[in-house]
């Protein structure tokens, strides 16, 4: 076997996995804290690329370098979104919470109401963002596009930061606890509306870094949606709903076994092989690999 | 026997009447309408017919997202039955719905333990999976092509053609027939037994109730009926493709269901005939069709969580209520000072 090819396939899969866990830390946040399984986190992500290419390419704005350009749509981009998140968060999902079949439906409401929105101003045209740093590095015989590169450093950065921020943090522990028991958490003087709002504008943030850095190699189009949420939700199931590690492992394992299967066989085995991973881990533990059965699912 | 507003008619009679009187005119207007108008009713009866396969599902207590890929299976192998096999519409029809139900007793019967959030993500895996496998297997089935150029149904050597009509009655006998055996269903001890697990899982066991056979069931009689649905769709377009049957699609069909109301036996036909015949028949682009698909979601989620046939029951509610806070409000004022 080609060791290379080898290598090369694990590189991707990290990198895989470091996009789906931008997703998935996005999902568990807001399952966990404002008790929503948010369907729409996939759209959101696409937003996350359009609001990228909008400033970065549509409008074009220029301060300095590419990359400073770039960036700064990132950071734009990322505000907007998690506003959005923040709005969404009151309007519809504070109502459902709690987990009804409401919330999917809402969620689905978001979807459709996204798609006819990015449709209705910008057409349904792949929209293409040139990456910024072009050319393609050799690394020990594994050779991967400068902006792979880039992507993987900054999706494994954003994992080790939230991963962090979670731990240590103040914020961070108040929706941990909250996650854990509202109850108790609101004895302990921890507001959950706060908490709730800080937990999906932090996982929209993330979801549209993870489409603005995408936006590159995928292209900007609203197909890419219904994927990604899937690969979140299988990374979220596989986790286990209460666990953020776990998620982010499960992440990881899903970007490997994806970029194996892709690798060695074909596209359509890679996505095969996580769905049934995922049913192979649902039916031996339903709550996931590190979940814990959580109240009212 | 108590008589409705003091007809002399009892509710039952009223209601058969009207559905009697319903499927007449149902029969007499594709004669009458154009060509377009009879499609809009046939994709009605299409959309009708899938909500109500998942109605069944939900009332025993679980919330399917692949209702639409066990009808792209019925689909499926429907069109390879008649393309590759033998161009007997009719043998592809029931094939096309044994293949789905007996799918959905495999699958259900390993994977229907699951809570049912879980249950839920898994059929959208199996969803997804078999948007795939179909993609992947091309030798068979076409790939993302798809298979085309399927033939029209024929009753005793006279070709369905171009002409609408003939699929809408054909459709619609698929949709009164699935609707009787489900709805009989429901109505006997068997839907007792649905609604028991739906309500409570372990009560209903302790009840002495199987739920994981009754559950099985349900789930094989409801897709067996998406899978005859697949079978017609594939033979109405003539072609099948694996875009055609995605988690989307799935989605649509709970729309239709929970727009209508989920807990009446008639609300998927009611979400469907509104959500279908308004899109359709304002004739919306289809970049408006989501815009007004998840408005009407908001809309009802926010105003009518009960769906549209749960309006008369929160009109009631409403006004009692507002009759009740006027009362209180006129008595207070009744007992001012100085009186």
């Amino acid at each position: 076997m080609d060791v290379a090819l080898f290598f090369q396939a694990m590189l991707n899969g990290v990198l895989l996995g470091a996009l789906i866990s931008l997703v998935v830390v996005g999902l568990v946040l807001v399952l966990g804290v404002a008790r929503v399984l948010n369907m729409a986190h996939g759209h959101i992500l696409v937003l996350g690329a359009f609001a990228v290419w909008f400033f970065f390419v549509d409008i074009g704005i220029d301060v300095g370098s590419k990359a400073v350009n770039f960036l700064l749509a990132l950071v734009l981009g990322m505000f907007i979104v998690g506003a959005l998140g923040i709005v969404l968060e009151r309007v519809p999902f504070r109502r459902f919470q709690g987990n009804l079949i409401a919330g999917l439906v809402a969620a689905v409401a978001i979807m459709m109401l996204i798609e006819s929105g990015t449709t209705q101003a910008w057409g349904t045209e792949t929209k293409i963002v040139g990456a910024v740093w072009a050319g393609s590095t050799d690394f020990f015989g594994v050779v991967m596009s400068n902006w792979r590169w880039v992507v993987m450093a900054v999706g494994l950065a954003l994992m080790a930061g939230v991963a962090l921020y979670m731990q240590r943090s103040k914020l961070g522990r108040a929706m941990r606890a909250s996650a854990s028991d509202p109850e108790a958490a609101s004895l302990q003087g921890i507001n959950p509306i706060t908490v709730s709002r800080l937990a999906m504008f932090i996982g929209c943030s993330l979801a549209a870094i993870g489409g603005g850095v995408m936006a590159p190699i995928y292209g900007v189009d609203l197909a890419v949606a219904m994927p990604w949420i899937l690969k979140g939700i299988l990374a979220i199931v596989i986790g286990g709903p209460g666990s953020l590690g776990g998620c982010m492992a499960a992440a990881l394992v899903l970007g490997m076994t994806e970029s194996y299967f892709t690798t060695f066989v074909n596209p359509q085995a890679g996505y095969i092989a996580m769905f049934g991973l995922l049913i192979a881990v649902i039916l031996v533990k339903p709550w996931g690999l590190f979940g814990r059965p959580m109240a009212g699912l | 026997m108590d008589r409705v507003m003091g007809l002399p008619f009892t509710r039952r009679q009223l209601t058969i009447g009207f559905l009697a009187i319903l499927v007449v005119v149902l029969l007499v207007l594709p004669q009458l309408l154009s060509q377009y108008w009879v499609m809009v009713m046939t994709m009605t009866a299409i959309a009708a017919a899938l909500g109500y396969g998942f109605r069944f599902i939900m009332i025993a207590g679980r919330f399917t997202m692949g209702h639409a890929a066990f009808a792209g299976i019925g689909g499926y192998t429907a069109a390879l039955f008649t393309t590759k096999v033998l161009e007997n519409f009719w043998l592809g029809l029931l094939m096309g719905g044994i293949v789905a139900g007996l799918v959905a007793l495999v699958i259900g019967a390993v994977v229907l333990r699951v809570p049912g959030l879980m249950f839920a993500i898994i059929t959208m895996a199996v969803s997804e999976i078999f948007r795939y496998l179909v993609i992947m297997w091309r030798s068979l089935t076409g790939g993302i092509t798809g298979v085309l150029n399927i033939p029209s149904p024929s009753i005793a050597g006279l070709d369905f053609g171009i002409d609408q009509v003939p699929y809408f009655y054909l459709i619609f006998g698929i949709l009164v027939v699935s609707v009787l055996v489900m709805y009989r269903m429901e109505r006997s001890r068997i839907g007792l037994t649905f609604h028991a697990m739906r309500q409570n899982d372990p009560l209903a066991q302790h009840l002495g109730v199987n739920i994981w056979r009754y559950r099985i069931l349900c789930f094989a009689v409801a897709c067996f009926f998406a899978g005859l649905i697949g079978a017609f769709q594939a033979h109405y377009w003539h072609y099948v493709s694996p875009a055609t049957y995605t988690v989307m699609d799935s989605f649509t069909v709970f729309i239709y269901a929970y727009v209508g109301g989920l807990m009446y036996p008639a609300g998927p036909i009611v979400g469907a005939a509104l959500m279908v015949g308004l899109s359709e028949g304002l004739r919306m682009a289809k970049e408006i069709a989501p815009l007004f698909y998840g408005g009407a979601l908001i809309l009802i989620i926010f105003f009518l969580p009960g769906g549209i046939l749960s309006l008369p029951q929160e009109s009631r509610t409403l006004l009692r209520q507002a009759r009740a806070r006027w009362r209180s409000m006129r008595d207070r004022f009744a007992r001012a000072p100085g009186s």
